[in-house]
């Protein structure tokens, strides 16, 4: 199923299929972006927090391989890396990075190819500095996300690393990638969830249209009054407020079956 | 049970301790500390089993104080002089035992600070007509984490120092911890109880996470845990040593 069959799917649902309709597919696209994002992260997040880890969602991660290491002079040579996407998922268990690993021809020492970083944060780092064992070297290579501010500007998308060897050039890693950007959505690509959620992200997709459609009828007299009985029933009551039972809410749902 | 060459290396260990404490990749609690984990068990172990049998073996300082110690001991066993007197290597017979004597420092010199300077009676490593020593005992003090070594000991020319270790050679990140294999079961569960006390402090104090520390104390701190049964695993004699018993007692009248 594509993007735009279930975009065309939603404005049937809404009635809202017709010439001039007022909503159409640029307007549930953005929708689109902001449902596909939050099921992928709750998805992510109850598996990669479960005994299955990441083989409860197997179809989510993407490994890219020779990505450069640069090191920044001004920060003692501090080791760094771009991310190669524009934006991932921002995970509690792993920050949206499955595994850092010294890859084929990164100039390591072939022991230690295919070894996995260590996630920590910079506090970390510094005690850890003072381990014996578990001090950062290319045996025990860790990494952190943080933005940095540079002449240039704020830069956003670096992963610093700390512990590989001077020599080595680069490294692989697998990131879960956020759905595509919500300006740039590509109509005819296959929907980026698994189908049996295809039914939650239309929920939600709805819950959202229906919003938009009810908000300028109930505000035509913007006093604060719109509930005051002398007033008479508003034409549209407002939706429930979203249970945290809601399907959106409980990210067991997202979990399937 | 002797431990002769039954070791598992650490990745072994670890793969099947983070999938019992549900966290199978390692990313929940870091794959790094995992292995802090299994130090932490190892040298908990050692100090309960006496399996890590090393020795340590330097040659004799000029100023009679060892410097080069072993680090990471669970005990001492005992300390030996050899090649001596007069420093022939070629004497290998000439093995003495050194003994402990508290309080002995010196700092290179024939004299020194000791437990009973001036009061010599009462102590055996002192001859009661004064302040020399007898001249075929051989004792050491052990301060700073240094070996003070006594005068008479100076014949010798190497020092063999028989310990128990702490599963660890250096405590460095190029360490590989070897596991030996009746050990295996209880050092899988301490890791695992280590990191479901982490995963309790990010998850908060859920029934699956307690459900699993309380497994993994269990087999921790139960008389019939997995840490109790390697402990018995250590101890009970094989067949070896029962053979060896009778031996000892039939023939030679003792049991050394």
């Amino acid at each position: 199923m594509t993007n735009a069959e279930v975009w065309d799917d939603v404005l049937r649902t809404m009635g809202m299929d017709a010439d001039d309709a007022l909503m159409h597919r640029a307007s549930v696209a953005h929708n689109w972006g902001l449902v596909c994002n939050r099921l992928k992260r709750q998805r992510l997040e109850k598996e990669l927090r479960s005994p299955l880890g990441s083989r409860g969602a197997t179809n989510e991660s993407t490994i890219y391989y020779n990505v450069p290491i640069e090191r920044m002079d001004d920060l003692w040579d501090r080791a760094y890396f771009e991310l190669p996407v524009a934006d991932i998922i921002d995970l509690r268990t792993n920050g949206g990075i499955e595994y850092i690993a010294y890859g084929t021809g990164s100039g390591c020492i072939d022991s230690l190819l295919g070894k996995h970083f260590t996630q920590v944060s910079p506090s970390e780092i510094n005690m850890l500095q003072g381990h014996g064992m578990l001090r950062p070297s290319p045996q025990n290579p860790y990494y952190f996300r943080a933005r940095i501010s540079t002449p240039n500007g704020i830069i956003t998308n670096r992963v610093w690393l700390y512990g590989p060897g001077a020599t080595v050039t680069n490294v692989e890693v697998a990131l879960y990638l956020s759905a595509a950007s919500i300006e740039n959505i590509d109509p005819d690509a296959e929907v980026d969830l698994p189908s049996d959620m295809i039914y939650i992200a239309k929920k939600m997709m709805l819950d959202l249209g229906r919003w938009a459609l009810l908000v300028p009828g109930q505000r035509l007299s913007n006093d604060g009054r719109d509930f005051a009985p002398y007033k008479g029933p508003q034409p549209f009551q407002p939706p429930k407020e979203m249970s945290i039972n809601d399907p959106a809410n409980l990210s067991i749902d997202t979990l399937n079956g | 049970m002797a431990n002769i060459n039954g070791y598992i290396p650490e990745t072994q260990l670890l793969a099947s301790a983070m999938m019992r404490a549900g966290d199978p990749g390692g990313n929940i609690v870091g794959q790094a500390f995992y292995r802090d984990f299994l130090a932490s068990g190892l040298r908990n172990l050692c100090f309960e089993a006496e399996w890590d049998k090393r020795y340590h073996d330097i040659p004799f300082p000029e100023d009679r104080i060892v410097t080069d110690m072993p680090k990471y001991i669970s005990g001492i066993n005992s300390i030996w002089l050899y090649m001596g007197p007069m420093r022939d290597p070629q004497r290998l017979n000439g093995s003495v035992r050194v003994h402990i004597k508290d309080n002995y420092v010196h700092d290179g010199g024939l004299g020194g600070f000791q437990d009973n300077q001036w009061f010599n009676f009462p102590d055996g490593t002192q001859n009661s007509v004064g302040m020399f020593q007898p001249y075929n005992l051989f004792y050491a003090g052990y301060t700073n984490g240094k070996l003070y070594l006594s005068p008479q000991c100076s014949g010798y020319a190497r020092i063999r120092i028989y310990y128990t270790g702490i599963g660890l050679s250096d405590y460095c990140p190029n360490e590989q911890m070897q596991v030996p294999i009746w050990a295996v079961d209880a050092l899988e569960c301490y890791v695992a109880m280590r990191a479901s006390e982490v995963m309790i402090g990010l998850e908060g104090k859920t029934q699956e996470a307690m459900a699993r520390w309380k497994i993994f104390n269990g087999e921790y701190k139960d008389i019939r845990g997995a840490w109790s049964n390697a402990k018995m695993y250590w101890s009970q004699a094989d067949a070896q040593d029962r053979k060896d018993v009778v031996t000892m007692v039939t023939y030679l009248g003792y049991r050394n």
